[in-house]
């Protein structure tokens, strides 16, 4: 297992995706600080009464604006589809690498993209949002949680798109199959979002949570709209890493390779 | 003593929608030998040579791998005694030729990375340096592919076609690099090619499958006592055949007809036409006979299809 990291380390790190990535999510979201920046500097005096000042807060429940899914499922896609293209996971095969520690080494490549990913959108929520907006009225509580609930997110989505990725193969299969469920995934979670008000009874709220939780899509719009389940979403969170691991890697360890 | 074997499969067979790509093939590849595997395209040898690196599950039957069956949980560990190319070389194309061949020793475990100069220089992509694999020709692919199957010095290597691609020169570099490997580190090897002519250069046994199903397994002596050269001769009558054989001092030989024999000899046409003379046969027609391994394999498979 060792072996095989170092391995898809050292692949990793000569690879252009992953400083592409990280850079872009990075750009993203100082030029999501720079317009936040724009929009209070020029909002009126009356509007921003009524509304409130914005906070570094604020900007840290916006930051989960689901790049960091989307980055993940263009890591996975190109690391691990790029790997059977190429034939590096037949030969790993070949000469004896266990398959679950291939699909292991690849589960932990891809999230540690995907939290770099992460941990570069919070970089400039702490040190703009520091600079920018302050923290006034901020639990330091609620932000820890808050940026521990969107690490096991970062780490779910790296997991889940693992998964597709090592089960179909194929970069434009994978790629589509990924950015469709995010898609689908976000949709149902707005519709659900505004059935909610319309419907405004206590049994659709839960239905509407409990999806939240369940799914890493539903988990960023709950984080955007201010959940404090942090804990909730995290153990979800760990669960499909988990079920990555433990049962999504069953389908790789079968499946015939080309 | 029997030999030690290193690959052994048992009425191996892979079905693809109930149609056999693989039949109930038992073959036997001892330690040390070079095994030619031919086969026409589809006939089932990339599937086989797939099945037994683990990259598809068999069907039904089974395998023994350095003497670890297939059914052994752990049976994957015994494959880090291989090296291996089954149908295209691993070649990751935004790496140099080095690059490539360092990450192979970091997925292998291999620490020490001196060997990979060594290897370089082997295949003769030495002069490569910079050069990333995606500008690399096919041939020199496939050069790097066999490079990495050597890096975590495997003991068995199975090369699928591992000529393809490559120029005259290469494929006599190859052959004799192979050749080398097996004199010299004792490694066994397991190659397919559709370069019949090739293959019998290089290999010290045959197997030959047809249709998923191993028509005939054969040593490259027999091989050589069946495809050795040999004279037909139309004659009169065969009465006193015989003699004159026993005359020109030629054991082996056999009488086909009432008037035709076959003669595993090199002997001038005229000597043979005078020692039947004097045994009162006439010489009427003679026909050269030079199998080689092709004629053999094509023989063989109109054989089996009857």
């Amino acid at each position: 297992m060792n072996h095989l990291l170092k391995a898809d380390f050292y692949r990793l790190f000569r690879s252009k995706f992953y400083y592409i990535l990280v850079g872009v999510a990075f750009l993203l979201a100082v030029l999501t600080f720079a317009l936040y920046m724009a929009i209070v500097r020029f909002a009126s005096a009356e509007a921003q009464l009524q509304i409130g000042a914005m906070t570094a807060e604020d900007f840290q429940k916006f930051s989960f604006d689901g790049t960091v899914g989307y980055c993940a499922a263009i890591a996975a896609a190109i690391f691990i589809c790029g790997d059977y293209a190429g034939g590096g996971i037949r030969n790993k095969v070949l000469t004896g690498c266990g398959r679950k520690d291939i699909y292991l080494s690849k589960l932990v490549a891809v999230t540690f993209v995907s939290v770099c990913v992460y941990l570069a959108t919070q970089l400039v929520v702490f040190v703009c949002g520091s600079i920018g907006f302050g923290w006034e009225g901020a639990s330091a509580y609620d932000v820890a949680s808050r940026f521990a609930a969107g690490l096991f997110l970062a780490a779910a989505s790296g997991a889940v798109f693992t998964a597709i990725s090592m089960l179909s193969e194929k970069l434009s299969l994978s790629l589509i199959v990924s950015i469709v469920l995010l898609f689908t995934l976000s949709l149902v979670m707005s519709l659900l979002t505004v059935a909610q008000v319309y419907f405004g009874s206590k049994a659709f709220d839960w239905f509407v949570r409990v999806f939240g939780w369940l799914t890493p899509m539903g988990q960023v719009t709950l984080l955007m709209g201010g959940s404090h389940d942090y804990w909730i979403m995290s153990a979800f969170s760990c669960a499909w890493i988990l079920l990555s691991v433990f049962v999504f890697s069953r389908g790789f360890q079968r499946r015939d390779l080309k | 003593m029997e030999q030690e074997s290193v690959l052994r499969t048992f009425s191996l067979t892979k079905l693809y929608g109930g149609v056999p790509a693989v039949d109930h093939v038992s073959m036997n590849i001892g330690r040390g030998e070079i095994y030619g595997f031919v086969g026409r395209n589809g006939a089932g040898k990339t599937t086989l040579m797939r099945m037994v690196g683990g990259l598809i599950r068999k069907s039904g039957g089974g395998f023994e791998l350095f003497g670890c069956p297939d059914a052994d949980p752990k049976e994957y560990l015994v494959r880090r005694r291989l090296g291996a190319i089954i149908e295209a070389p691993a070649v990751y194309p935004s790496f140099t030729a080095y690059q490539n061949l360092e990450m192979q020793c970091l997925a292998g475990g291999v620490t020490d990375t001196s060997v990979i100069p060594r290897l370089l220089e082997r295949v003769g992509l030495a002069y490569t340096g910079k050069k990333k694999a995606k500008d690399f020709s096919l041939g020199m692919r496939q050069r790097l592919g066999i490079a990495a199957a050597l890096v975590g010095k495997p003991e068995f290597l199975i090369l699928d076609e591992p000529v393809n691609g490559l120029d005259p020169q290469g494929i006599v570099e190859v052959r004799e690099l192979l050749k080398s490997l097996n004199r010299e580190e004792g490694i066994t090897v397991f190659v397919s090619s559709h370069i019949l002519g090739e293959l019998s250069k290089l290999a010290t046994k045959f197997g030959f499958i047809e249709r998923g199903r191993l028509l005939q397994e054969i040593s490259a002596s027999e091989l050589e006592h069946a495809c050795r050269k040999s004279v037909t001769l139309y004659v009169d009558k065969i009465a006193g055949f015989a003699d004159a054989m026993r005359a020109l001092g030629v054991k082996d030989y056999r009488v086909i007809s009432a008037n035709s024999a076959e003669v595993f000899a090199e002997l001038p046409v005229s000597a043979l036409a005078f020692a039947l003379r004097d045994a009162g046969i006439d010489l009427l027609r003679v026909i050269e006979n030079d199998v080689d391994l092709e004629r053999y394999f094509i023989d063989l498979v109109g054989r089996s299809a009857q």
